[in-house]
């Protein structure tokens, strides 16, 4: 399928945040539609299927999370890249739990955008069998990774998927913030993860 | 036995040995020979407050009292061992049993200090008195039981007096007092002792009547009470009680009968003393009751002064919270315009017109953080302290008043030392307060942290150059890194769990708005953090 043919619903109450996230979209030939709050957006059903949906996790209304429970209901498979905000990691992995596609934090890189709408789009369009296959390769793959942690790393991987911050996760285990940050670098260099939500990812995949 | 201890029981025998002997001068001097028995009270304050091992000094004492009354060296050893096992039975209830206070805190230890202490000893030396009349055959005799009950009420009075007193200035001992305080206490005093004279020693006109003229004494003891404490109230009826029972002992005063001979008028000693007890008794637990409502008070108020500082410092967290998420929103707009025009413009897809719309958006979002900052500056501004001139005296008693129960709770010895002088500085008080709060606060979680052995944490203050003074909070913790001397004061540096790295820096643009400086050091154990204040 054709790029053009893509389409991203843009979901946030701000006004510049839709506005420069239309353009940064429109700059790599991505087109977009924004709504300023869930309701709007769940009244624009039925959705292209060659899309994928950028939402607020806090929002006046109807949370980001609310969003993506309504849309399953409604039998959408459509994608969804959860943005957040300041101290929302918690939410946002629990909508990664939830079959999000992607979390992003505010304020976040471009590209670091770009990627993951590339992503979801491509995940929008790729056929299910081709999809499963891939699964059933990632998983060894993942598993083969998993092995490669020490036990500290095992711990300090679970509770960074939970969206602790590092912090948080050196009181838990009694280690140095220090100690924590080091643990946390090897962890995603091992798993190969480039950012923390395709780490929520692979620990949500590993049970 | 060490030489503190040595010294403690040739102090106490010295003081048993005055009490006897400046009883027995007195008893010499008097009509009516029963009065007030000190002796007993010195002996058992002693015993309370330092335990069995002033009990050599006592016996000794007793000892020597006796031989200078004219006893026996066997009837002088028989009376020290009687006072001896008198003294510690009541102890051992009162200490061990009820395990009373002795500062007499409570309303409880006083009422049980009153019930044990006046009873048990007075009983215990009357059943000695009449077993050793027994043994010298003049059991039987009327008279003399009269004598010993009476006897037995005056030690009563003696302890109920006394022992009060000595714990009361045991416990104050190091009790500041302001000016206004110690002038109240002196005329109450005098003011007692003129009443008492007046009351006791029959210059009151005989028209008067004789049974209610006592009733006078009340307003003073309870004048110490409510107002002064334990105290002032045992010194009140220490002296208002001496008074009484030494113009009777001379046969004046209203508890003398008019027709009253040697034999009946001893008998009115009885209510004499029943008197005394009475008011001894209320006004103590007037005093005692009035000191535990004031301790209530305090806590409450110290409790309260917490919850202010808690709140304070969670505002804090809470607004970098707030700035936190307001300034994202205006950044990331900026950032997704800046990355969409770079690859716009990289592909010559951008046309003039567009660029301008977009820098405008770029701007508009600039300013909106902008506005964050300078609304979170208003606030801050609109905090801003009213510099007034402050004791460092003064700041570092509230500093420990706040920082106690935090200090107790990780078991660290708080210190003050606010230097020779007077050091005064110029400074918003609460902002001072919260500044040296904050650094108190980082120096018992750093000793709590590491859990050392030495737990300590002194604030000092000293003169400095410049018209400044100098203060520091030492602690005895870990220390701080000799390459994180710089950067504790940056903001968002913390090395604690769930510390956002505020304290210290806001702490260095207060002291800064001030002029002075803020910096950190190591101590020989542990870290010392500096701070300069212009001196008032």
């Amino acid at each position: 399928m054709p790029a053009s043919e893509a389409l991203v619903y843009v979901i946030d109450d701000e006004a510049p945040i839709r506005d420069s996230l239309a353009m940064l979209l429109r700059s790599v030939g991505l087109a977009s539609m924004l709504f300023p709050d869930a309701p709007s957006f769940l009244a624009a059903a039925p959705w292209r299927d060659h899309a994928c949906v950028i939402a607020d996790v806090r929002m006046p209304g109807m949370s980001g999370l609310e969003l993506q429970d309504e849309m399953r209901k409604r039998g959408s498979a459509l994608p969804i890249i959860i943005v957040t905000g300041h101290g929302d990691i918690g939410m946002a992995v629990r909508a990664m739990k939830n079959g999000a596609a992607d979390f992003i934090e505010k304020p976040f890189n471009g590209q670091v955008l770009l990627d993951a709408v590339h992503r979801a789009l491509a995940h929008a369009a790729a056929p299910p069998a081709s999809a499963a296959m891939a699964t059933e390769g990632d998983r060894e793959d993942l598993e083969r990774r998993i092995a490669s942690l020490s036990p500290r790393e095992r711990e300090v991987m679970t509770l960074v998927a939970e969206g602790l911050p590092n912090k948080s996760v050196a009181t838990r285990l009694d280690l140095s913030t220090r100690t924590v940050e080091v643990h946390r670098a090897k962890v995603m260099e091992k798993m190969g993860a480039r950012s923390l939500a395709e780490l929520v990812r692979m620990n949500i995949a590993a049970g | 036995m060490s030489l503190n201890t040595v010294l403690w029981n040739v102090g106490v025998a010295l003081a048993y040995v005055v009490a006897c002997e400046g009883v027995a001068a007195w008893l010499r001097l008097s009509h009516i020979p029963p009065i007030i028995w000190y002796a007993s009270g010195v002996g058992l304050a002693a015993l309370l407050l330092r335990g069995l091992s002033v009990l050599p000094g006592i016996m000794v004492a007793a000892f020597i009292c006796a031989l200078l009354g004219k006893a026996s060296p066997e009837l002088a050893l028989l009376s020290m061992a009687a006072i001896g096992l008198q003294l510690t039975f009541a102890w051992w209830l009162l200490a061990r049993v009820f395990k009373i206070d002795v500062v007499l805190s409570h309303v409880r230890d006083v009422v049980v200090f009153i019930a044990v202490g006046c009873t048990v000893v007075p009983l215990l030396n009357t059943a000695v008195m009449l077993l050793r009349d027994y043994l010298h055959g003049v059991a039987n005799d009327p008279g003399e039981l009269v004598r010993s009950q009476v006897t037995a009420m005056g030690e009563a009075v003696g302890i109920l007096l006394i022992a009060p007193f000595i714990l009361a200035i045991a416990a104050a001992w190091r009790q500041r007092r302001s000016w206004s305080m110690h002038v109240e206490s002196l005329v109450l005093q005098v003011a007692n002792a003129a009443v008492a004279l007046v009351v006791f020693g029959g210059m009151m006109a005989s028209s008067m009547s004789a049974e209610s003229l006592p009733y006078a004494i009340f307003p003073f003891t309870y004048w110490a009470a409510f107002r002064l404490g334990m105290r002032d109230t045992a010194l009140a009826l220490l002296v208002a009680a001496t008074i009484a029972v030494g113009c009777h002992s001379l046969g004046v005063g209203p508890f003398v009968m008019a027709h009253s001979t040697p034999a009946n008028a001893f008998a009115h000693y009885a209510s004499l003393y029943l008197f005394l007890i009475v008011l001894s008794s209320t006004s103590l637990l007037a005093a005692v009751t009035q000191h535990q409502r004031e301790v209530a008070e305090q806590r409450a108020r110290e409790h309260l002064d917490q919850l202010a500082h808690v709140a304070r410092v969670a505002s804090m967290g809470e607004m970098a919270s707030a700035i936190a998420h307001e300034v994202n929103q205006p950044l990331t707009a900026i950032a997704n315009y800046a990355s969409a025009s770079l690859r716009l413009m990289q592909d010559n897809r951008m046309s003039p017109a567009e660029a301008t719309a977009v820098m405008k958006q770029l701007a508009d979002e600039a300013e909106r953080a902008g506005e964050v900052v300078r609304k979170m500056r208003g606030f801050v501004r609109g905090e801003e302290g009213h510099p007034v001139h402050i004791a460092v005296v003064d700041l570092f008693a509230d500093v420990l008043r706040l920082s106690g129960p935090e200090a107790r709770a990780h078991d660290v010895t708080l210190e003050a030392d606010a230097g020779t002088g007077s050091l005064a500085v110029t400074a918003d008080v609460i902002q001072l307060q919260q500044v040296l709060l904050n650094l108190v606060r980082n120096a018992i979680e750093a000793i709590a942290s590491a859990h050392t052995v030495v737990r300590q944490v002194t604030l000092t203050a000293m003169p400095a150059d410049n018209g400044m003074v100098e203060m520091r909070v030492t602690d005895s913790g870990p220390g701080i890194p000799a390459d994180d001397l710089d950067r504790v004061f940056t903001p968002f540096h913390t090395t604690k769990p769930d510390g956002v790295g505020i304290g210290l820096a806001l702490s260095r643009s207060i002291v800064e708005a001030y002029g002075g400086r803020v910096w950190a050091s190591a101590a020989p154990t542990g870290a010392v953090v500096h701070l300069t204040i212009p001196a008032a």
